[in-house]
């Protein structure tokens, strides 16, 4: 027995390096590695809410969104509006740019109330493969002010400048489920610096959104803002999105219905008159056009 | 186990008849016992005996020395201390190009085995959006994290003397979930004791149901352009 042992083990040496087995032993060597999820969203944000994903460094991201009017007759569409279409409720034209991989500034015109916007997101953590995070972590930040005309619009007491800004800040929650289906939580805060008597001036809400791929290059998008605070006075209502997100190299097209008032946070979360049950139903679009711009 | 009759209702019966049997099975029964009571007495000594000359400590260190006797320290394994491996189609759009800088390779000079091990996330693109879509939508890496090259290079190679050795390599290539058996060139050089290899070859993305939609035809080629270039070292377990 002693000396047979010793024999076999010589041979099962000799044999352990046949060509598979080269193979088996890179494979057992490669330690798996926390990789980032990738492709969590397609893009900075989902219809109207923001998503995990920021600009990647170096990256100029050109997004306009375009809000239609409302389609149905009881919440004043109808034929005669050619169903919305000839309205245009909101215009967003904005630029976003990556500082850094995780940082991504912004700024916007955006029609309504004559208002610009500015942004800052900041991804505090990535989602990871092979027991790494399991969720992925962002802060939004978004300024906005009015330049409308004072004199012209006494209703909104515009006369100092504090009183024509709002902010909102948000805690983006995000995961990606398999390879198809994204989920968001975002916890937000908006405050606006001056409002109409009966309102207040912070609001808490909370917004969840996902993304279902459906084909490679195709989604079913959805998003919706739930306000905790009592600031729903008869009349406003929580927004409520869904719709289609194609996406092309270098290009995320969505199209969606949504009975939301605007496209800024600060105007859509506070002040959605419309509701999906009366008709409040408009439709929207976002194009999204990305451009390397440097390293 | 015939010692268990003793303990049946029979067995212990007033019948003469089985009287024998019980007797047979008695003594059976005892002289197991017997022997059981042997092993459990065993001097100290002896009994720590049969215990060494099972001990698994030993035959593992047994094994692991032969192992590194025969296959490691001979010299004739080799593995990659670094290794670049890169991609590149031409396209009237726009070309692409992906470099990845974490090639691990092995090979055995005396049976004459090659294989190659490369991370797809490990992949670097100019542009961060063809590097998620490579990822997500092509190689789809989720699911299938590596490429591997699996195969026998047809022409002897002495890695322990300098020159340069024209090569052919008959294997599978793996990736994406596919499987394909292809033969590649390539060029050993050993100089000053430093072996590497490099090879250039095509590839077909629709060997591998890469699929290309259609609305990107145009970025992408049929075929791309693969290039790997690996210095190697002994091994060392």
């Amino acid at each position: 027995m002693k000396k047979i042992l010793p024999a076999l083990f010589f041979l099962i040496s000799i044999s352990a390096f046949a060509q598979d087995d080269l193979l088996k032993e890179l494979e057992s060597q490669a330690t798996p590695k926390k990789e980032p999820v990738i492709a969590t969203f397609k893009g900075f944000k989902i219809i109207n809410i923001e998503t995990n994903e920021t600009t990647p460094k170096g990256n100029l991201d050109f997004r306009v969104g375009h809000l239609f009017g409302n389609i149905f007759e009881e919440s004043g569409g109808g034929i005669h509006t050619f169903y919305g279409l000839d309205q245009s409720v909101d215009i967003r034209i904005a630029f976003h740019y990556g500082l850094t991989s995780r940082l991504t500034v912004g700024m916007a015109h955006i029609k309504r109330n004559e208002t610009f916007e500015g942004i800052l997101k900041y991804k505090l953590l990535e989602q990871k493969t092979n027991g790494g995070s399991p969720l992925s972590i962002a802060l939004f930040g978004e300024a906005t002010t009015t330049i409308k005309d004072a004199e012209a619009h006494p209703e909104m007491a515009l006369d100092q400048f504090e009183h024509r800004m709002a902010y909102c800040t948000q805690v983006i929650l995000a995961r990606k489920f398999g390879s198809r289906f994204s989920l968001v939580v975002v916890p937000s805060w908006v405050h606006r610096n001056i409002v109409d008597f009966d309102q207040e001036n912070d609001l808490f809400s909370i917004g969840a959104g996902f993304r279902l791929k459906i084909t490679r290059s195709s989604a079913i998008v959805a998003d919706y803002f739930y306000n905790i605070s009592p600031t729903n006075n008869p009349g406003y209502y929580h927004p409520f999105g869904i719709g289609w997100e194609i996406e092309t190299g270098g290009h995320v097209f969505t199209v969606m219905f949504t009975n939301s008032g605007g496209l800024a946070e600060n105007d859509f979360i506070p002040n959605t008159q419309d509701s999906w049950e009366n008709g409040g139903i408009k439709l929207s679009f976002c194009i999204s056009r990305m451009f390397k711009i440097a390293n | 186990m015939s010692g268990h009759a003793t303990l049946s209702p029979i067995a212990i019966g007033p019948d003469s008849n089985l009287n024998g049997k019980e007797i047979e099975t008695d003594l059976q029964t005892s002289s197991k016992v017997c022997i059981w009571s042997k092993v459990l007495n065993f001097p100290k000594k002896s009994r720590r005996f049969v215990f060494q000359e099972f001990n698994m400590n030993k035959i593992i260190m047994l094994l692991l020395g032969l192992f590194s006797a025969t296959a490691f320290c001979n010299g004739q394994v080799y593995t990659a201390k670094t290794g670049t491996a890169s991609f590149y189609s031409e396209a009237p759009m726009e070309n692409i190009e992906g470099i990845s800088n974490s090639v691990q390779s092995i090979v055995n000079t005396t049976t004459k085995s090659i294989a190659f091990i490369i991370s797809i996330r490990s992949f670097q693109f100019k542009k961060d959006l063809m590097q998620e879509h490579f990822n997500e939508k092509y190689m789809e890496s989720d699911k299938f994290p590596n490429a591997t090259y699996s195969g026998k290079i047809n022409e002897d190679i002495d890695l322990g003397k300098d020159g340069t050795y024209n090569v052919t390599s008959s294997g599978k290539i793996a990736m994406h979930g596919q499987e394909k058996e292809i033969t590649v060139p390539g060029i050993f050089t050993v100089k000053n004791g430093e072996a590497t290899l490099q090879t250039n070859f095509p590839l077909a993305v629709a060997d591998f149901k890469i699929e290309i939609p259609q609305l990107l035809f145009q970025n992408i080629a049929d075929t791309v352009a693969v290039k790997v270039n690996v210095s190697y070292i002994p091994y060392k377990k």
